[in-house]
C-alpha cells in the first residue's frame, strides 16, 4: 500500500446498547478500491456514515487525506470532508437535470469551468449528450453513472459506495460493476465500497475487508480472504466452504476423506478442521464409491452436487457440467490438490 | 441492509430556527386561549354565569342543534352511501358527485339561500317556523352530510366483501349479513363522520346568527358586542371549548374500543342491490337532496343578484373582494412560511418536543373560529394593542385557524423527499442552509402551492374571526354577506354570497396535479 488516504484507529460506534462498530482500524491506500463485505448487520454501512460524517464515532479517529476529521475533539462536517458518496438509492436530485446534479457539488467556479468539468465527467463515466435529462429519464445503469460522476466531480479525496448495485437488476448488474471500477482506475479515485455480496466484493476489490459482528475479521487481497479465511466465520461468509474434521498426527490431518496436509498456519491439538472449497473436489463415477450423490443444482456453466458420505456429512462440489452425476449415484471422493488450509477444532464448535 | 439508521439530524437537537419557529406557532395557538381562560376565571360571576338559566339554555340549544344535525347527518349519509355503493341506483356516477357538492356551500351562504327562499319577504313562499331551530336544522344538515357520507362510501369500498360471504355461507339473509357483517366494517368511518359534523356545529357561527338562533357562538357574539360585558364573553368561550374538548375526548374512547381488525383481503366486488321499483324515487330523493343543498343555494341567490344588479354597490363588492383576497394571501404566505420549518422540525427532528409542538400548533383547527378570534382580541388588546384593530390581526387568526392545511400539505411533501438527498448534499460540500435553498425548497414546492392554495381559499369564506377581528368600516366577501342576511337584504347578499361559493369551489378543484408535477427550471 502507497500513501494511506483513509485511516481509522479505533473507530467505534455504539446506538444504545447495540454496538454497530467496535474498535476498527481500517486503511485505504491512495488509488486503491477497498471492498468492505460483510452480512447485513454487520456495522459496515455505520462504518462508511462514520467516514462520511452522518455520524460521529464514540471512540477511535478518522483520517482522510492525512487530516484528522474526527476524533480527539474534532468533528468535520460532511460537507467538509471531501468525501464523494454514491448512495443506495443513488438520491440523484430529481427537480436536477443530469449535468444540474453532476455540477452540484462545484463550487467556487466560472460558468465556462463547471461546464467544461461536467462535460469531462460525463465523457468519463459515457453519457456525453445526456446534460438535460432528467433523474426520471435515465435507467438504472445510466443513473449509477450520474452517481458516480457526481460524487467524482469536485475530486474527492475518497469516494464512499453503499451497496451502489443492490437496486440493479441482476443482469445489469455485472456490467455496472465492471464500468464502475474502470472508471474509478481511470479517474485514480480511492475508493471504499460496501457490500454484502462476496463475489461483487471479490470481484471489485483490490483488497477485501471482511466485516462481521461490528468488527473487521480480514483484510487481504482477494485470492487471500478466499483461499486463506482467517477463521471458519469467515470461510463460511466468503462462499461455500466444505468443513471436514479429522485427527492431526505429525502435520497431517487424517480425514474420511483421506490424508490432508495443512497449509501455512498448522493448528496444533488432536483435532483439526480443514476447509475445502467446492472447486477443491473431484468426483468420479465409482460403482462402490464411499459416497451417494444426494442432489445437484445445475447452473450451466457449472454445477454443484451434493454428497453423502458414510458418516452423515454431506460436502458440495463444484464441477464442470459436462458430466452428469445422476442422483442415487455412489462416486468416489478425491481433493484437487493435496494441501488446505484447517484451523483449530474448537473454532468450529463456536 | 445493515444498521441504517433515519438519517442526517438524529441525536443533535433541531437546529434553533426550526425550535423557535415551532415554538412561536404554538404560542401563537396556546397563549391566547390560555389568557381567554385566565379572563374567564376572573370574572367575579364565572361560577353562577354558567349555571345561570341563560347559559344552560345556550349550551342547550348548541347540544340539541348539534345531536340534531349529527343524527340527520347520519341517516343521510349512510342512506346515500349505501344507495351509490350497493344499489342499481340510476345516475350513480353524476350523483356521487353532486352528493358532495354542498361541501362547497359555506353555512352562512345556505342559510341565507334558505331565508331568501322561504323566509320572511322571500323569493318563494314563507315557511313558518324557517328562522330559529329547524332553519339552522335544516341550512346546517345540507352542508354536513357530505362528511359522513364520504368516509362511509370509502369504508363500504373497501369492506372486505368476504366477510358478508361468509355470513351468508353460514347462513344469514342478505339483510342480516349486512346489517351483522358489513355495518361493523363502517361503524368505525360513520362515527368519524358524525364527530366532523359535531364539531362543526358547535363551531358553527353563521347559519346560527342568520338563523337567530342562539348558541353558544351566537351568544359569545352578543355579549361581546354588547361590549359591556366582555368577561362573560370569554366565560361562554371557555365553556364553548370544553363542549369540544368533551366531544373530542369522547370520540378518542369511542375509537379505542373499535379497534382495527380484519387486513382486508384483495376484496372482489361487492354485491349489489336490485332496487326494482324503487329505483326511479331513490334516484329522486338523492337529486332533491342535491338541489337543496347546491342548487337551492346557487338558484336562489342568483335570481337575487340579478333582481338587485340595476341598485347593486358595486364599490362595495370591489372593496371587499379586495379585503377578501389580501387578507387571505397574506394568511396564506405567513402560514406556508411559517410551515416549512415547523414541518422540518416535526418530520426531520422526531422527539417529543417536536410531537408537542405539532399537536398544538394544529389545535387551532379544532377550536371553534369565533373563540379564537375572541381570544386574540383579548390577548391583543391586552399585549400587544398596536395590533388591535388591524389587518394584521385578522391575518393572524386566519394563521392560527388554517396552519394545520399549510402544515399537512408541506409536511407530505417533505416525508416525500428522501433524507438522503440532503445527506448527498452535504457531502457535495454544501451546507444545510444551501441545501434547503437549491434542494429542499424547490422540491418542496408543490406541496407550498397547495398549502397556500387551500389556505387562501378556506380564509376566503372564514366569517366568524373575521367579524370579530376586521377594523370598523370594512368588510370582506363573508361579512357583506352576512350583514346583508342580517338585515334581510337578500338583493344586496347575493352577489357576495355566489363569489364565496364559486371560491370555495376551487377548493375541490385538484390540487394533487400540482404537487406532483416536477418542477423543471
Amino acid at each position: 500500500m502507497s500513501d494511506v488516504r483513509v485511516a481509522l484507529a479505533g473507530v467505534a460506534k455504539s446506538f444504545g446498547v447495540v454496538q454497530a462498530v467496535r474498535p476498527t482500524d481500517l486503511q485505504a491506500g491512495e488509488g486503491e478500491l477497498l471492498a468492505l463485505v460483510g452480512p447485513s448487520g454487520c456495522g459496515k454501512t455505520t462504518l462508511l456514515r462514520l467516514i462520511a460524517g452522518f455520524e460521529a464515532p464514540d471512540a477511535g479517529t478518522i483520517r482522510i487525506g492525512g487530516c484528522l476529521v474526527a476524533g480527539e475533539g474534532v468533528f468535520m462536517p460532511p460537507e467538509r470532508r471531501r468525501v464523494g458518496m454514491v448512495f443506495q438509492q443513488l438520491a440523484l436530485f430529481p427537480h436536477l437535470d443530469v449535468a444540474g446534479n453532476v455540477g452540484y457539488g462545484l463550487k467556487g467556479m466560472s460558468r465556462g469551468e463547471r461546464r467544461s468539468r461536467v462535460q469531462e465527467l460525463l465523457a468519463l463515466v459515457g453519457l456525453e449528450g445526456y446534460e438535460r435529462r432528467f433523474p426520471d429519464e435515465l435507467s438504472g445503469g445510466e443513473g449509477q453513472r450520474v452517481a458516480l460522476a457526481r460524487a467524482l466531480a469536485p475530486g474527492p479525496a475518497v469516494v464512499l459506495l453503499d451497496e451502489p448495485f443492490s437496486s440493479l437488476d441482476l443482469s445489469l448488474r455485472e456490467a455496472v460493476r465492471r464500468e464502475v471500477r474502470r472508471i474509478l482506475k481511470v479517474a485514480g479515485a480511492t475508493a471504499i465500497l460496501v457490500t454484502h455480496d462476496q463475489d461483487e466484493a471479490l470481484a471489485m476489490g483490490d483488497r477485501v475487508a471482511v466485516m462481521l459482528g461490528g468488527r473487521i475479521s480480514q483484510v487481504g487481497l482477494p485470492e487471500e480472504v478466499y483461499r486463506r479465511p482467517r477463521d471458519v466465520t469467515v470461510a463460511d461468509f466468503l462462499g461455500d466452504a466444505n468443513l471436514i474434521e479429522g485427527d492431526l498426527t505429525e502435520g497431517v490431518l487424517h480425514t474420511e476423506l483421506g490424508q490432508l496436509v495443512p497449509n501455512g498456519l498448522v493448528p496444533t491439538g488432536p483435532r483439526a478442521i480443514a476447509l475445502l472449497r467446492p472447486e477443491d473436489l473431484n468426483l468420479e463415477l465409482v460403482a462402490d464409491g464411499p459416497a451417494t450423490v444426494v442432489d445437484v443444482e445445475y447452473f450451466g456453466h457449472d454445477q454443484v452436487v451434493v454428497l453423502r458420505l458414510p458418516s452423515g456429512l454431506e460436502l458440495r462440489a463444484r464441477l464442470h457440467a459436462r458430466e452428469r452425476f445422476p442422483r442415487g449415484s455412489r462416486v468416489a471422493v478425491r481433493c484437487a490438490g493435496p494441501r488446505v488450509v484447517a484451523f483449530p477444532s474448537q473454532a468450529a464448535r463456536e | 441492509m445493515a444498521s441504517r439508521r433515519p438519517a442526517l439530524h438524529r441525536g443533535p437537537r433541531a437546529p434553533l430556527v426550526l425550535r423557535l419557529a415551532g415554538l412561536g406557532v404554538a404560542a401563537a395557538t396556546v397563549l391566547p386561549i390560555a389568557h381567554l381562560a385566565v379572563r374567564a376565571g376572573e370574572a367575579e360571576d364565572a361560577g353562577s354565569l354558567v349555571v345561570s338559566p341563560r347559559v344552560l339554555r345556550f349550551v342547550w340549544a348548541t347540544v340539541g342543534l348539534g345531536l340534531t344535525v349529527t343524527l340527520l347527518s347520519l341517516v343521510i349519509g349512510v342512506g346515500v352511501a349505501w344507495l351509490l355503493d350497493r344499489t342499481d341506483i340510476p345516475g350513480r356516477r353524476m350523483l356521487a358527485v353532486g352528493a358532495v357538492l354542498p361541501l362547497v356551500v359555506p353555512t352562512y351562504v345556505g342559510a341565507l339561500a334558505l331565508l331568501a327562499a322561504f323566509g320572511p319577504g322571500g323569493l318563494a313562499f314563507e315557511l313558518r317556523g324557517i328562522v330559529g331551530f329547524w332553519g339552522a336544522t335544516a341550512a346546517l344538515t345540507l352542508s354536513t352530510f357530505p362528511y359522513v357520507l364520504l368516509p362511509v362510501r370509502s369504508a363500504l369500498a373497501t369492506a372486505d366483501p368476504a366477510l358478508e360471504e361468509a355470513a351468508q355461507a353460514l347462513g344469514d339473509g342478505r339483510r342480516t349479513a349486512f346489517r351483522r357483517a358489513v355495518l361493523p366494517q363502517v361503524r368505525p368511518a360513520a362515527a368519524a363522520g358524525a364527530l366532523l359534523v359535531f364539531l362543526y356545529v358547535l363551531s358553527d357561527f353563521g347559519a346560527v346568527s342568520i338563523m337567530r338562533y342562539d348558541t353558544l357562538t351566537r351568544g359569545i357574539f352578543l355579549e361581546y358586542r354588547s361590549a359591556f360585558n366582555r368577561s362573560s364573553a370569554a366565560v361562554l368561550g371557555v365553556l364553548l371549548v370544553v363542549l369540544t374538548l368533551l366531544a373530542l375526548a369522547g370520540e378518542r374512547r369511542a375509537r379505542g374500543r373499535m379497534v382495527a381488525r380484519s387486513a382486508a383481503s384483495s376484496a372482489g366486488r361487492a354485491s349489489s342491490v336490485t332496487l326494482g321499483p324503487w329505483r326511479w324515487p331513490a334516484f329522486t330523493a338523492v337529486i332533491a337532496l342535491v338541489s337543496a343543498g347546491t342548487g337551492l343555494p346557487v338558484g336562489v341567490l342568483t335570481y337575487w343578484a340579478l333582481r338587485g344588479a340595476s341598485r347593486a354597490d358595486g364599490d362595495a363588492l370591489v372593496g371587499a373582494v379586495g379585503t377578501s383576497t389580501g387578507l387571505s394571501l397574506g394568511a396564506a404566505a405567513a402560514a406556508v412560511m411559517i410551515a416549512v420549518p415547523v414541518s422540518v422540525l416535526v418530520v426531520r427532528h422526531r422527539s417529543r418536543f417536536s410531537r408537542i409542538i405539532e399537536t398544538l400548533a394544529t389545535a387551532g383547527y379544532a377550536l371553534p373560529g369565533l373563540v379564537v378570534a375572541l381570544a386574540l382580541v383579548f390577548f391583543a388588546s391586552q399585549y400587544l394593542s398596536p395590533l388591535y384593530q388591524t389587518f394584521m390581526i385578522v391575518v393572524v387568526a386566519y394563521v392560527v385557524r388554517f396552519f394545520p392545511e399549510a402544515l399537512g400539505a408541506v409536511q407530505s411533501s417533505l416525508v416525500r423527499i428522501d433524507p438522503v438527498l440532503e445527506e448527498a448534499g452535504r457531502s457535495l460540500g454544501r451546507s444545510r442552509l444551501d441545501l434547503a435553498r437549491t434542494v429542499t425548497v424547490p422540491l418542496l414546492r408543490g406541496g407550498l402551492v397547495a398549502g397556500a392554495a387551500l389556505v387562501f381559499l378556506t380564509a376566503m369564506k372564514e366569517l366568524p374571526a373575521t367579524l370579530l377581528l376586521l377594523p370598523a368600516g370594512s368588510d370582506t366577501l363573508a361579512t357583506l354577506v352576512w350583514t346583508g342576511a342580517a338585515d334581510g337584504r337578500y338583493a344586496q347578499a347575493a352577489p357576495p354570497a355566489l363569489l364565496v361559493v364559486a371560491i370555495s369551489a376551487l377548493v375541490l378543484w385538484p390540487l394533487d396535479r400540482v404537487r406532483d408535477r416536477r418542477p423543471r427550471q
